[in-house]
């Protein structure tokens, strides 16, 4: 009994991580059934199926699988993204599928659990930095930021990434603190994973490199002028090696697509993204197509989005690390993970129409920082009530600042992009100030009853920014009837969808022109604002 | 000042509070809209309040959607995209959360009337411009007589009632609909929709224009007026990039030449006039094409 109640002491935080991670995916598993898919499921669904195909000849013929024409026939689907976190789908899918009640969890689940993974790792990272308490409020602050819980259902890579640069970013400081090889080396796969995830790992070396300037620039200039700066590369972090050696190499190693013709199609890949096109989208009552894109997109979008007192608490946090000399190399990081995360968006040049999904690298960091912050007010709670024990002043601060984040984040499903915080007047507020409401179509699913009820046998349904793929896995998973077929043609339709947007209104103004009215039939709302509708077609 | 050691606690320890106000407010906002059950409730007293002729505004716009889906009736096709407010003399606004149309802002308040979460306004137009005729209604009747003129040969473009329509979805053309004046080359003309700058929709006469030549719509019995109040543009999604000219609308009335308007798709839904002379007799308005690839042209016109 002894025994076990030390393992338990021993073991508490491995065990809490556990806990949270698991919990979090048994949360976000509860809550998939009733997400929509969104336009990018619907193309890495079906990439990771012609990926899936290719592993399965794998098996069974690993030579004609490996033959140069049969690696580009399948992975040349969707070949602008890296292959890793579709090959988890595909490998999911495979493996899993008979554990879940529907076929679109199957391929979810991967990013769900390094979503989970990512929420466990900030609690152990909070942790070693700031005790358990800052820890928990760290991890959960992440766990229950909105729009978090919203990316962290989707088989996409934002969540992914995010984890894998929380990943990289932790095995690289723990490097530079431990002699162990492990770390090193697990440095340089987690790099090669990150950069097989998405493009935001491009922008990881810069967190790298401004963390060495900041933490060792200065006393390394300064002993090159005393004159001793000799063996000055010995003092580079060892780490680098091996994220610039494994981290390419794995990099290529598990994206077949680069094994043949790597440095056209490695170049193609980076044109892709250097030149991406700009979508529409609205900030402020104005939508934004070309440049120049308003410079303050990130951070008002980050204000309106983020729950106010995580803000608060991180800005507390980061007041205080200025003072905090102990765990400084720590601090450093996550500052400079959170300025690169954001860094892109100081450039009216590049796109914004992901919303918040482009700077979820910066989250972790920030709610790091929120810990941090946590254990301050703590501190000023126990110092004007040194009387009370600590146990009820630490439960009582963590609900009052992690009962909102987990409010908001389960009221706004599955809105998640509808969802704003109460500084902008929440989505009513939001909507009023011209911030957009939704994109990427997935909100079909709060029509679908209204589809499944009203749309004639064997009947067309116009799916406006819905992917004919996701409309085939809403089929696929019994949320749609199965004999409905998915059109983009309005003119040949019995339902049309219409997902809000302002610059889409023409899609909509076509209905009213092709089905001769302008009311619609069904529309689905958040907080009472109108998110996506649907027209029926009087009998032709 | 540099803020105390004390007062820095203070602050500390007033964010779980902060984390408490800011739940309290998350609800509030939450619960704030009108539900399902206020806007069913208006839309009968909506309907017996609303005048034929005097357009409902909605604000904010964001729930105009939903007071369309409660009252149907009071969102007649030619008020609800009419070309801009000044040809009607009142609006019937319908406010919630205390908000206003900026649109009407200068438009005096006559009535109002509270519905639930609702307020109704009758806001007055200082100076309306009364329209005469509306050349896009007289389209939508069949009352135009539609040609095609190539190298000054005008052939007749018949009347169709039952077409095929069709429509290009979001970064396709525009609604083609099934009553259209059908010309040579394949070539229509109709009455649609496009978005205008603000991807408001606009209710006009979509023309297809040949390669070097022109469409004339010709309107008999156009009723006296000082002058003709014009509206064209492209599909503002479509052509938002185009800055040249890419298409005249050319206006004459007795054989007399009124007035030339220039329109791009990078302008918007542009506005302009031009004044009627004494001698009365057929308008006729000109399509010609100034760019090979401008797509399909869109203008609504007025005797005012």
């Amino acid at each position: 009994m002894k025994g076990a109640a030390a393992w338990l002491r021993s073991h508490a935080d491995a065990l809490i991580a556990a806990a949270l991670g698991l919990g979090y995916c048994a949360l976000l598993l509860a809550t998939s059934g009733s997400l929509g898919f969104t336009r990018d499921e619907g193309f890495y669904f079906w990439a990771s199926r012609q990926y899936g195909e290719w592993f399965a000849l794998l098996t069974q013929h690993p030579g004609e699988a490996l033959s140069t024409p049969v690696v580009d026939r399948f992975w040349s689907a969707n070949h602008e993204h890296p292959a890793l976190i579709k090959s988890l789908f595909a490998l999911s899918n495979a493996w899993f599928f008979g554990f879940f009640s529907q076929m679109s969890t199957s391929f979810r689940f991967p990013a769900m659990a390094l979503s989970s993974a990512a929420v466990a790792l900030t609690f152990l990272w909070g942790r070693r930095t700031l005790g358990r308490a800052g820890g928990l409020v760290a991890a959960a602050s992440f766990a229950f930021l909105p729009r978090v819980f919203f990316h962290a259902h989707l088989a996409c890579f934002d969540m992914p990434v995010c984890a894998m640069w929380l990943i990289t970013s932790y095995a690289y400081v723990r490097s530079l603190e431990s002699p162990r090889r492990g770390w090193l080396l697990g440095a340089g796969v987690a790099y090669g994973l990150l950069l097989d995830t998405k493009h935001n790992s491009w922008i990881f070396p810069f967190a790298v490199l401004s963390h060495f300037a900041l933490t060792e620039g200065w006393s390394l200039l300064r002993d090159r002028r005393a004159g001793g700066g000799g063996a000055w590369w010995r003092r580079l972090p060892a780490a680098w090696l091996s994220m610039g050696i494994v981290g390419p190499l794995l990099f290529v190693a598990l994206w077949p697509w680069l094994w043949h013709d790597t440095f056209s199609r490695l170049r193609e890949y980076v044109a892709f993204h250097t030149g991406h096109e700009y979508y529409n989208m609205e900030f402020l009552g104005q939508t934004y197509w070309k440049p120049p894109m308003p410079r303050g997109y990130a951070w008002l979008m980050t204000l309106a989005t983020v729950p106010f007192v995580t803000l608060a608490l991180a800005a507390a946090g980061g007041l205080a690390a200025l003072k905090l000399p102990k765990n400084g190399r720590h601090f450093v990081f996550w500052a400079v993970s959170i300025a690169m995360s954001y860094a892109p968006w100081l450039s009216s040049g590049t796109p914004i129409f992901g919303g918040t999904k482009h700077w979820l690298t910066a989250y972790p960091f920030l709610c790091l920082f929120a810990g941090l912050g946590f254990t301050k007010v703590v501190a000023a709670l126990r110092a004007w009530q040194p009387r009370l024990p600590a146990p009820p002043v630490v439960a009582f601060a963590a609900a009052c600042v992690l009962l909102g984040p987990v409010v908001m984040s389960l009221h706004a499903h599955p809105f998640g992009l509808s969802a704003y915080t109460p500084i902008v007047g929440g989505a009513p507020g939001a909507a009023s100030l011209g911030l957009n409401r939704t994109f990427w179509g997935y909100t079909t699913q709060s029509l679908a009853p209204f589809i499944n009820r009203r749309a004639p046998k064997r009947g067309v349904v116009y799916l406006h920014d819905t992917a004919q793929q996701s409309f085939a896995m809403f089929q696929e998973d019994g949320r749609l009837r199965r004999d409905l077929r998915g059109s983009l043609d309005i003119a040949s339709s019995d339902i049309a969808l219409f997902h809000f947007e302002p610059h889409m209104s023409r899609v909509e103004q076509q209905i009213w022109v092709d089905y001769g009215t302008l009311a619609p039939a069904a529309i689905a709302t958040f907080d009472g604002v109108p998110i996506a509708w649907a027209y029926a077609r009087k009998a032709r | 000042m540099r803020p105390s050691f004390s007062s820095r606690a203070l602050l500390l320890g007033l964010i779980p509070l902060l984390g408490l106000v800011e739940l309290a407010l998350h609800w509030y906002f939450a619960g704030r809209a009108p539900d399902v059950a206020d806007y069913a409730a208006l839309g009968p007293e909506l309907l017996r309040l609303k005048q034929s002729g005097v357009p409902v505004v909605v604000a904010p716009a964001w729930a105009e959607p939903l007071v369309r889906q409660a009252a149907p009736p009071a969102f007649p096709a030619s008020e609800l995209t009419r070309p801009d407010d000044s040809g009607y003399a009142s609006f019937l606004e319908v406010s919630l959360l205390g908000a206003s149309a900026p649109e009407l802002a200068a438009f005096p308040v006559q009535q109002t009337q509270r519905i639930g979460p609702f307020v109704l306004s009758l806001r007055q137009n200082p100076r309306p411009e009364p329209v005469k005729l509306d050349f896009v209604a007289a389209v939508s009747l069949g009352a135009a007589e539609v040609f095609s003129d190539l190298a000054g040969q005008r052939r007749a473009c018949p009347l169709t009632e039952r077409a095929r329509a069709a429509t290009g979805g979001l970064h396709g053309h525009l609604a083609y609909p099934r009553q259209r004046y059908e010309c040579p080359g394949g070539r229509i003309v109709g009455v649609s929709v496009i978005d205008d700058q603000d991807y408001r929709a606009r209710r006009c006469v979509l023309t297809q224009v040949p390669d070097g030549g022109s469409v004339v719509l010709r309107f008999d019995s156009v009723p006296t007026s000082a002058r003709l109040v014009g509206f064209a543009g492209f599909s503002y999604f479509l052509e938002r990039d185009q800055e040249a000219d890419e298409v005249s609308v050319s206006l004459s009335e007795a054989g007399r030449a009124l007035g030339e308007q220039r329109v791009a798709g990078g302008r918007g839904w542009s506005r302009f006039e031009v004044q009627r002379g004494t001698a009365s007799g057929a308008v006729e308005v000109s399509v010609r094409k100034l760019a090979r690839s401008s797509g399909d042209v869109c203008f609504a016109l007025e005797a005012r």
